[in-house]
């Protein structure tokens, strides 16, 4: 891990003087003075330009930080392991685009899937077992964390059909033909400006769903 | 700022921020209403009802409780009318349990606790062949509290009996200990008496620990050791014959007997004695243990936060000087009880 | 490889009178005279020094772990977490910490032994809460497990002092790093670090858990019976052996992340 010839410091060493110096990550304030609060490299910050406090931040970048911890209002991937008819539950897999080391349990519940008509989700039509969710987190209860997919960049990024194909995301619009309806709560794909329909015809189950690719 | 219903906040399904709102875990913001000291203790209009018959179930405080109480105090005036370094009144109750062979029942405010000596005849330890054993033990009532069920209190009452078994026993050499071990060994090596001290918290408002340490020194007054007859055929290789008498009786010595003042810390101040809402705003405090001769036989810090070595010898001192009065008043309680039997 | 019955080795119950002597004796010694030599040839105010110190050796599917050897005395700390908590039994919005302390069977001399120290779990706990960062890691649960694989006294406070190495080592934000060391007391004298002999016969001891960046006592213990001036002195004598504990614990730190680059 690259480092800016800071020398190493330990938790509870001083680093500075708090009139002089802003707190980063891996320090804190005690008091008048600035301490370290993990093992590894000080770091000085240069202020940004334009803002009114001149000091400079100092923070320590530690060599073995811990895997991620969730935190409330950060952006989660979490691949649903179980879906019943008010809840799923998920896995939390990477947190800010940082994966865990260590398992955490979220919960998907029917309110939160999206932001209009809430009381009119099929949780069974919205995720399958298996499907890559992006989500907001919050801290939720003691037993789960509660994940969001109430807006328009969050939902399903990756899924398998019954048949085992990949789909990528697409929003559904229509469907026409078929003996079923599928809605699936997918997330924009932050793609590439792309036109044209495209069919994904999925002979096994006999329907056929008319997508189109939205862009941003 | 709309008055909501408290732990829920509801004005549509997103918030400003655009986050789906969940409820919020937040006790309501404190009142401030300010109330003249005067006006607590003359009028009962406004008084915290955590009515000292009955102990408080901890729902939790409210900010402004919390503020009343650590206002009070640093004026020296809790929230029952003691003062800082007071003490609740104390009533002490000996021979409660007649099989054993000493008990007591202290009552200190809402705290009520029974302690009670057995004495059963067993082997020395190999360590220490010419020293009886005492094992002290303390368990919590459901009847206290209902958390205390089946296990719930295990990890508490092992926090007691560990803080008792280090005040009273002293070090390993034996000094310093209440109980003057070799006084309780019959024969050298071979038969000794187990002390089992057993203390039991029947209602929990606050400060077990001071009562337990209480009711273990009037127990431990109340006992009475019966005298052993030992045969003198006994060869070395034989187990001796003991005879147990019925009739006479050893009394202990208790003027040893440490007892166990707590302190609190809030804010600047240190508060003896703390009921339970006291006690739930802890954040440091230090059990001190001082025998009659003002000698500190134990001493344990409790609660997670640091404190400052200054003040922990400050707040030896001052246990020092209120663990005297303590003492006085305990033993013209244990002189009262047995003049009452 | 002769088996004569003259020559059996057969351990008498006067060996154990002779221990026992012997063991008296030193205590008389350390108790009266001020600078009587310990077994290990220490004066009265020296600690052991540390002969090993380990971090990430010991245990690799850690979060982090360290190893300390003090004279006879080995202990290995390992650290998990932060991860769910387990029990999920009260909903918190800050951070828990679940320590636990066991010997291994082989640890004291009397096989099993080890038993005995059953609180240490909740010492352990005690000491670190006060400087572990619990707000960083809401909702989880960080744990850190300890095992005595050798006890030659002083025990606690060398499991406080390596569980702090360890949870520097994970990465776990702390206040501060937390040293521990511990006196015994024997009649006028004070012993600092006593062996476990010296621990079987004391009169009194004292243990101080201390964070010397910020002076503050996370955890004092005391048994036996002390006067108010000795206290202070015991106090004092290991906040001072404390600072320079943590001191080395520090470069060791530095060294060991240094080598990590």
């Amino acid at each position: 891990m690259e480092h800016d010839g800071g020398e190493v410091v330990t938790p509870g060493e001083l680093l500075g003087n708090s009139l002089s110096l802003l707190v980063g990550r891996g320090a804190y304030a005690d008091g008048r003075c600035v301490r370290a609060s993990i093992t590894g490299h000080r770091r000085l910050v240069p202020p940004p330009s334009g803002s009114t406090d001149q000091r400079s931040t100092v923070e320590v970048v530690g060599h073995k930080a811990h895997g991620a911890v969730p935190q409330p209002g950060s952006v989660v991937i979490a691949r649903v392991t179980k879906v019943m008819a008010r809840m799923a539950s998920a896995d939390i897999m990477c947190v800010d685009s940082k994966a865990v080391k260590e398992k955490f349990t979220g919960m998907i519940r029917q309110q939160d899937v999206r932001a209009t008509e809430i009381d009119k989700v099929d949780m069974y039509q919205s995720y399958r077992p298996g499907d890559i969710v992006r989500a907001l987190l919050s801290l939720g209860d003691a037993r789960a964390y509660y994940l969001s997919t109430a807006q328009n960049e969050l939902g399903v990024v990756s899924a398998q059909s019954i048949t085992g194909r990949f789909m990528m995301a697409y929003n559904v619009l229509t469907n026409d033909a078929g003996s079923s309806c599928v809605y699936q709560k997918l997330c924009d794909a932050q793609a590439h400006v792309a036109t044209g329909f495209r069919i994904l015809n999925d002979v096994g189950e006999g329907f056929a769903l008319l997508l189109r690719l939205r862009y941003n | 700022m709309r008055q909501s219903a408290p732990g829920f906040q509801r004005n549509g399904p997103l918030d400003s921020t655009g986050l789906p709102r969940y409820p919020s875990l937040r006790p309501p913001p404190p009142a401030r209403i300010s109330i003249p000291r005067a006006a607590v203790l003359s009028s009962c209009c406004f008084r915290l009802r955590y009515a000292p018959a009955a102990p408080s179930t901890m729902v939790g405080l409210s900010e402004g409780e919390k503020h009343f109480i650590r206002g009070g105090i640093a004026q020296d005036l809790r929230t029952d009318g003691r003062r800082r370094l007071q003490f609740r009144a104390i009533s002490v109750e000996t021979g409660v349990i007649l099989q054993a062979n000493g008990s007591a029942r202290v009552r200190l405010g809402a705290t009520e606790v029974i302690a009670t000596v057995k004495a059963e005849l067993g082997k020395p330890s190999i360590l220490h062949p010419d020293k009886g054993k005492v094992s002290i033990f303390v368990d919590c009532s459901p009847t206290a509290a209902p958390m205390f069920e089946g296990r719930g209190s295990e990890e508490f009452s092992a926090e007691l009996s560990v803080a008792l078994q280090r005040c009273l026993l002293g070090g390993k050499s034996g000094a310093g200990a209440a109980i003057d071990l070799s006084s309780l060994i019959v024969i050298d090596g071979k038969v000794c008496w187990d002390l089992y001290i057993d203390g039991l918290v029947v209602s929990s408002d606050g400060n077990l620990l001071d009562a337990l340490a209480a009711a273990i020194k009037v127990a431990l007054s109340d006992t009475g050791i019966p005298k052993v007859n030992v045969s003198l055929s006994a060869t070395t290789d034989e187990e001796p014959e003991v005879d147990v008498s019925d009739e006479e009786f050893l009394q202990f010595d208790t003027s040893s007997v440490p007892v166990i003042v707590t302190l609190m810390k809030v804010g600047k101040h240190y508060i003896v004695d703390a009921a339970s809402e006291e006690e739930s705003q802890m954040s440091s405090a230090v059990s001190v243990s001082v025998n009659r001769h003002g000698q500190i036989c134990g001493l344990i810090k409790r609660g997670g936060a640091g404190l400052d070595p200054t003040v922990i010898f400050d707040m030896i001192s001052v246990a020092k000087h209120v663990s005297q009065q303590f003492i006085s008043v305990l033993d013209s309680e244990i002189l009262a009880a047995e003049a009452a039997r | 490889m002769s088996a004569a019955t003259a020559g059996t080795y057969s351990p008498a119950a006067a060996a154990g009178e002779k221990r026992r002597e012997r063991k008296e004796e030193l205590r008389r010694h350390l108790a009266e005279d001020a600078d009587w030599p310990r077994a290990d040839g220490r004066s009265f105010h020296d600690c052991r020094p540390a002969l090993q110190l380990m971090q990430t050796g010991p245990t690799t599917a850690a979060s982090g772990s360290a190893y300390a050897e003090f004279g006879k005395t080995k202990v290995i700390v390992s650290v998990f977490g932060p991860r769910e908590s387990k029990k999920a039994m009260l909903y918190s919005d800050t951070g828990r910490l679940n320590c636990n302390v066991s010997y291994t069977t082989f640890a004291t001399p009397i096989r099993g032994q080890g038993t005995d120290n059953k609180e240490y779990s909740a010492m352990l706990h005690k000491a670190l809460e006060g400087a572990v960062m619990l707000h960083t890691f809401p909702k989880t649960t960080v744990d850190v497990f300890a095992l005595v694989l050798e006890s030659g006294g002083s025990d606690l406070p060398i499991i406080i002092s390596c569980a702090s190495l360890a949870l520097a080592d994970a990465g776990i934000m702390m206040y501060d790093l937390v040293t521990s060391v511990s006196v015994s007391c024997f009649g006028k004298n004070i012993i600092i670090d006593p062996t476990s002999d010296e621990e079987a016969w004391q009169d009194g001891s004292l243990m101080v858990a201390y964070m010397p960046s910020r002076k503050e006592i996370t955890q004092l213990t005391l048994t036996g019976e002390w006067s108010d001036g000795k206290i202070t002195n015991a106090v004092e004598l290991c906040m001072d052996a404390c600072s320079k504990l943590c001191d080395i614990l520090r470069e060791h730190l530095k060294d060991a992340s240094s080598l990590a680059e």
